[in-house]
């Protein structure tokens, strides 16, 4: 089978890391924001700086609009910027005449310095991210340290890209608010469980599912849990205490949402997945899971081979920030990756494309998710995929000779692999 | 081939390659030499370090998935055993591609080529590297040592030591004349230090047969001439055409060499090919090069080494001649509009699929040759 290749298709999103040359932490914040958003292995999502200027105009150059439709611009504010005359007058340029962010720009303001809120007045409007504690806008700000701050801005930075990739289906609309999965074994206590749900209620802007407050007293257990784990949640957390493994309800719980789903399938109403054609049969999307290490030892237990490659930490108090940051962050990439996967699908059009053999994924393929897709294609599709195309980055040389000795009938691509200039 | 190399089987993906290029591993034997170097000007266009280190990943591990080695020219810094790359404060793009080759070659299986490093390292830095490094790394790489003696310094003009910190017309000079040679000899073919013993596999000598150039300082550089022009130079004069890949889109002196090449004919070239861009003070001081010209005006009367204006003008004079038609000039076998599209893009993943392209169709051709 001779390979089929598309042209490069644009970044769907971009992250524009925004600091005055006198701010001296700003060239190590960005490179922690780079590292966090885009990793070092490229997985995720792009990110640029402007920060020093271009000749003699005493700025940075303009973000590019025309090479991204959606342009996240973190602004580091710190009093240079605020102070520096140059600086007010390039920052005008995101805003239009009207005083609303331009076609393509998102703006993610953080509060540096107690006068960051001097910025420009189109500015003031917009909700600033706070990295220290203060008693209100213009106050001062109480000292923390670097670490301090980045954590918080990370953790802000996180949330907020969530809420705006993530809050809404695949179809766009929106959800109410960006929601977890807290998988959990009653046997095992419910401390920790409860102690990642009450840190997402009250630090974060998230919300969660448990399934002691969220299924009413009454109601059909199974349905409400098929309904949140097919439809709601965003994520799911596995918080694997001793006797989690032997728990059928948990597994089916990590089963059900490890599930891939055809991107048809997601769609709430049927004439929207009807339009889609070949994309909707070709698109496919998990969800991430996260896995804790809550055993104690107590007993043996088994593994959950359902988990597949599923990321694991251990549990450690006051852990809920790393963890959520961990699960949310993946739940960012794997919708950035949603996009660039229909950008491919629609861009495609040859025979595996038509006939829906073709797979396009949003994940980092593991063999029991490409076992489980393989059989649902053949249920849906009429026919299993010849060929998986999967975002690069994170998967070894090792595990593709996994796939090819497991799935021979089956190419493994990476989304850059389609990417071909034409040499016309 | 070193005896020790991991090997792993892609069936699929090397099934695919064979029925495209008729190889396995289509670049095998291939010595792809890379200059990359941090930039005064990558800040402006928006990047950092971390940029840099991912379009050398991006560029480079498909290279040596399909067969090819590496060479680059540049100290190596030593870290204590357990540290990798990433946890320095400042990027060495030694180690960054000792660590890529590393990674690729761990993940391996038997039945695979991953391409190694080929380090040259010139003096003083190459004293640095110890038995234990050779050691560490010598699945991954082989060091190349450049020394005074091996640029054609007599034995009585040799420092051997170098402190780091401390200058003077002699070291500057010296440090000025290794670097060349070592540009000269990665095009020109080095002996290998254990090749060509009977019964060994290696070989006698390596030498590249591709360049990539990115990045790139273009003040304050060691040598004759900024390094990634040197680089390129010696890469247009070599004896056996070596194609030569310019990535403009990160900034440097790869961006002034892109440029010059993609401008038109009758454009004046930028003031970077001119001596009297190098010559401005710094600081209130004599510039570096004003400083390094003395050097050699002191050390070499007989001027048995080329004087830098001399080899700025020969690159000048080479691109006022190519620009015309890139495709010739450049020997990468790219069209115009293809190494324009180099030229211009910031994109590391559309940067390595004309590079793996280019490479892969002239590989019989660069093996011969």
């Amino acid at each position: 089978m001779s390979a089929t290749f598309i042209e490069p298709i644009p970044d769907t999103a971009r992250i524009y890391v925004v600091w005055h040359p006198e701010y001296r932490a700003g060239a190590e914040l960005a490179r922690d924001i780079f590292n966090w958003f885009r990793l070092p292995s490229g997985y995720g999502i792009p990110v640029f700086y402007r920060s020093a200027p271009e000749g003699k105009k005493g700025v940075p150059p303009d973000v590019d609009t025309a090479k991204c439709r959606r342009n996240l611009i973190v602004l580091l504010a710190d009093e240079h910027m605020v102070a520096d005359h140059g600086w007010r007058h390039w920052l005008g340029g995101f805003f239009t005449d009207d005083g609303k962010p331009a076609q393509g720009i998102l703006l993610y303001p953080v509060a540096l310095h107690r006068t960051a809120y001097n910025l420009p007045e189109k500015f003031r409007a917009l909700n600033f991210i706070p990295l220290q504690d203060s008693k209100g806008r213009g106050t001062e700000l109480a000292p923390v340290s670097y670490q301090q701050q980045k954590d918080r801005l990370l953790k802000q930075l996180t949330e907020a890209f969530a809420r705006l990739l993530i809050a809404s289906d695949a179809a766009g609309e929106e959800r109410e608010k960006v929601r977890i999965f807290i998988s959990h074994a009653k046997a095992d206590s419910t401390e920790k469980a409860k102690a990642l749900r009450d840190y997402i209620y009250r630090e974060t802007q998230l919300s969660a599912f448990f399934d002691e407050n969220d299924i009413a007293l009454g109601s059909q257990f199974a349905n409400v849990l098929n309904s949140t784990l097919e439809r709601e949640s965003a994520a799911l957390i596995a918080l694997q205490g001793d006797r989690y493994a032997s728990r059928p309800w948990c597994r089916r719980e990590v089963q059900m949402f490890r599930k891939p789903r055809q991107l048809r399938e997601t769609l709430k109403r049927t004439e929207q997945a009807n339009d889609l054609g070949p994309e909707g049969r070709t698109v496919w999307l998990t969800l991430p899971v996260l896995l804790i290490d809550a055993m104690q030892g107590e007993t043996d237990t088994l593994a959950i081979p359902e988990l597949g490659s599923a990321p694991m930490l251990r549990w450690r108090d006051q852990g809920e920030p790393r963890y959520i940051g961990m699960l949310l962050r993946d739940c960012i990439l794997r919708a950035f990756h949603l996009q660039s996967a229909r950008k491919i699908a629609a861009a495609l059009s040859d025979d595996l494309q038509h006939a829906g053999a073709r797979a396009i994924i949003n994940w980092t393929p593991d063999p029991l998710s490409i076992s489980l897709l393989s059989a649902r294609a053949k249920q849906l599709n009429g026919v299993r995929p010849r060929e998986i195309v999967y975002p690069a980055g994170r998967l070894s040389g090792q595990e593709i000779d996994v796939f090819e000795d497991l799935f021979e009938k089956t190419r493994f691509r990476t989304y850059g692999d389609l990417q071909r200039p034409t040499t016309k | 081939m070193k005896k020790n190399r991991a090997k792993r089987g892609h069936k699929s993906e090397r099934d695919h390659r064979k029925a495209e290029t008729g190889e396995a591993w289509p670049l095998r034997d291939i010595v792809v030499g890379v200059s990359i170097a941090k930039s005064e000007d990558l800040l402006v266009r928006g990047m950092g370090e971390e940029h840099l280190r991912e379009v050398l990943r991006v560029v480079c591990r498909p290279l040596l998935r399909h067969g090819a080695d590496l060479a680059y020219g540049g100290y190596f810094r030593p870290f204590h055993a357990d540290s990798d790359a990433s946890q320095s404060p400042e990027i060495n793009f030694t180690r960054e591609m000792l660590d890529l080759i590393g990674a690729e070659q761990d993940e391996g299986e038997s039945g695979t080529w991953i391409g190694m490093l080929y380090n040259y390292s010139p003096w003083p830095f190459c004293e640095k590297i110890t038995t234990e490094d050779r050691a560490r790394w010598i699945d991954t790489c082989t060091f190349l040592p450049v020394r005074e003696a091996d640029a054609g310094l007599a034995p009585e003009e040799c420092l051997r030591e170098a402190r780091e910190g401390v200058s003077s017309p002699r070291i500057a000079f010296n440090k000025a004349v290794v670097l060349s040679a070592m540009r000269r000899k990665m095009v020109e073919g080095m002996p290998l230090p254990h090749g060509g013993a009977a019964g060994s596999p290696e070989p006698s000598s390596v030498r590249t047969h591709a360049r990539i150039v990115v990045g790139g300082k273009v003040l304050g550089s060691s040598g004759i001439m900024p390094g990634v022009f040197e680089e390129a130079l010696t890469t247009l004069e070599a004896p056996k055409s070596t194609p030569l890949f310019v990535l403009g889109g990160f900034g440097g002196a790869a961006a002034v060499l892109a440029d010059a090449l993609g401008s038109p004919t009758d454009k004046p070239l930028p003031p970077e090919f001119d001596r009297a861009h190098y010559v401005k003070p710094e600081h209130g001081r004599e510039s570096s090069y004003v400083l390094l010209e003395q050097a050699f005006e002191k050390h070499d009367r007989q001027k048995r080494f080329p004087r830098p204006e001399e080899r700025l003008r020969a690159l000048r004079d080479r691109i006022r001649q190519g620009r015309a038609n890139l495709k010739e000039f450049l020997h990468n076998g790219l069209e115009n509009h293809e190494n324009q599209r180099l030229f211009d893009t910031a994109d590391a993943a559309e940067a390595a699929h004309y590079i793996h392209l280019a490479l892969v169709r002239r590989a019989c051709q660069l093996r011969e040759s």
